[in-house]
């Protein structure tokens, strides 16, 4: 029996002929690893870089997104598990090349690739491929992940990725270990891996009522944040609402996302956003020097910016950090 | 006039239909059923053949 360890995320699945790994779509075929969903799009849509969310890149840009199934944690408040939860074969597929997606990119006009909607990181083969050829078509790539993976592919995958959003679903380990089947510590090496590695990086953390919500875990996730990352990495707090395994819980108050955002800015953290709840003055952009509002957002539409294509405040100078142009 | 009773058959009616159902029978591995291909099985016979890229082979 060949049996082969998949090296590509800290769950290192060992499995023996025909057996698949944890995230369903890598499989030992014959004694080789094979990736099932290459070329196999389960969601391809063209979103508004608001969306992902991204804040401080190309504001108002269209971002050609696409997903496979599978995913490599299994968390129970997952809002896209009829994709990542399940086996290639049971989502409706399209055949789409590396050079297909960068087509639809440039013919829909997209600044950017999004990987996103499931867990990227499980169509690595895939993504990497079409990140590669959407540098050479001057298309810029997002990625949009739980960032649970080994060293050494991020370190690959950092030379193609422009920008990421990074879930950070908690501060402790036990919260990743019982919500998500996964771990703490190989997402915090992830961010600050990307961080160091110059992809712009923002974070989003899903405030779910009871499990992650408490005054200390907040604290706890943003004094890492500005000890590991800096105060510029912008910090999105997201609203949870019943999915999945957690339908019992209540969406988040939007007091309590409220309340994390003022934790954060009292941590010192520059960017912080509410997501998730349209209406609120949360999701726009405040200069850090000058406080004016830079970036006014109605949910991902943008109706006023006044960061320069030289990504600075229009009004006094500041530098705002991001991609702008 | 037939004096064969409703529903019976006569003796010839009954050797030719035996004779047509041993020729059936015999037909029958010339004609194997074909079984449908699963979903699952269909999948994987079109997947790509793009080996992973982060693995290693286990000896033992």
């Amino acid at each position: 029996m060949s049996k082969v360890e998949c090296l590509l995320c800290p769950k290192r699945c060992e499995l023996v002929e025909g057996q698949r790994g944890d995230c369903k779509v890598r499989l030992n075929l014959e004694g080789k690893l094979k990736t099932l969903v290459y070329g196999k799009v389960c969601a391809a849509h063209i979103d508004p870089i608001e969306k992902k969310p991204l804040s401080h890149v190309l504001p108002s840009s269209r971002a050609f997104s696409i997903a496979t199934a599978g995913c490599n944690l299994h968390c129970k408040f997952c809002q896209n598990w009829q994709i990542s939860q399940r086996e290639a074969e049971e989502t409706e597929n399209h055949d789409l090349s590396p050079e297909d997606v960068v087509n639809l990119a440039r013919r829909n006009k997209c600044e950017t690739i999004a990987y996103t909607y499931s867990e990227p990181i499980v169509f690595y083969e895939y993504m990497v491929d079409t990140a590669r050829l959407a540098h050479q078509a001057g298309i810029r790539n997002v990625w949009v992940t739980a960032a649970f993976i080994e060293a050494k592919p991020l370190d690959e995958l950092c030379n193609l990725i422009d920008a990421a959003n990074i879930d950070l679903k908690s501060i402790r380990d036990e919260y990743y270990a019982d919500i998500c089947y996964g771990s703490l510590k190989p997402v915090q090496d992830a961010i600050v891996k990307a961080v160091k590695s110059g992809v712009w990086v923002e974070l989003t953390n899903l405030i779910v009522p009871t499990l992650n919500d408490s005054d200390e875990d907040i604290t706890d996730l943003c004094r890492w944040i500005v000890g590991n990352v800096g105060v510029d990495v912008p910090l999105h707090f997201s609203r949870f609402h019943p999915m999945y395994q957690l339908e019992n819980l209540p969406a988040t108050p939007v007091g309590t996302l409220i309340r994390a955002r003022e934790i954060a800015v009292a941590e010192s953290i520059n960017y912080v956003y509410i997501g998730n709840v349209p209406g609120t003055e949360a999701g726009n952009t405040y200069c850090p020097n000058c406080k004016s509002l830079i970036i006014e957002r109605q949910g991902y539409y943008v109706a006023l910016n006044r960061v320069g294509q030289d990504g600075r405040c229009n009004l006094c100078g500041h530098k705002i950090p991001g991609i702008w142009k | 006039m037939d004096n064969k009773k409703a529903g019976s058959m006569t003796r010839r009616e009954v050797l030719v239909k035996a004779a047509v159902g041993v020729f059936g029978i015999l037909l029958l591995p010339f004609f194997p059923r074909v079984r449908k291909e699963t979903k699952r099985e269909e999948f994987l016979r079109n997947i790509s053949d793009v080996e992973a890229s982060h693995y290693k082979r286990l000896a033992g």
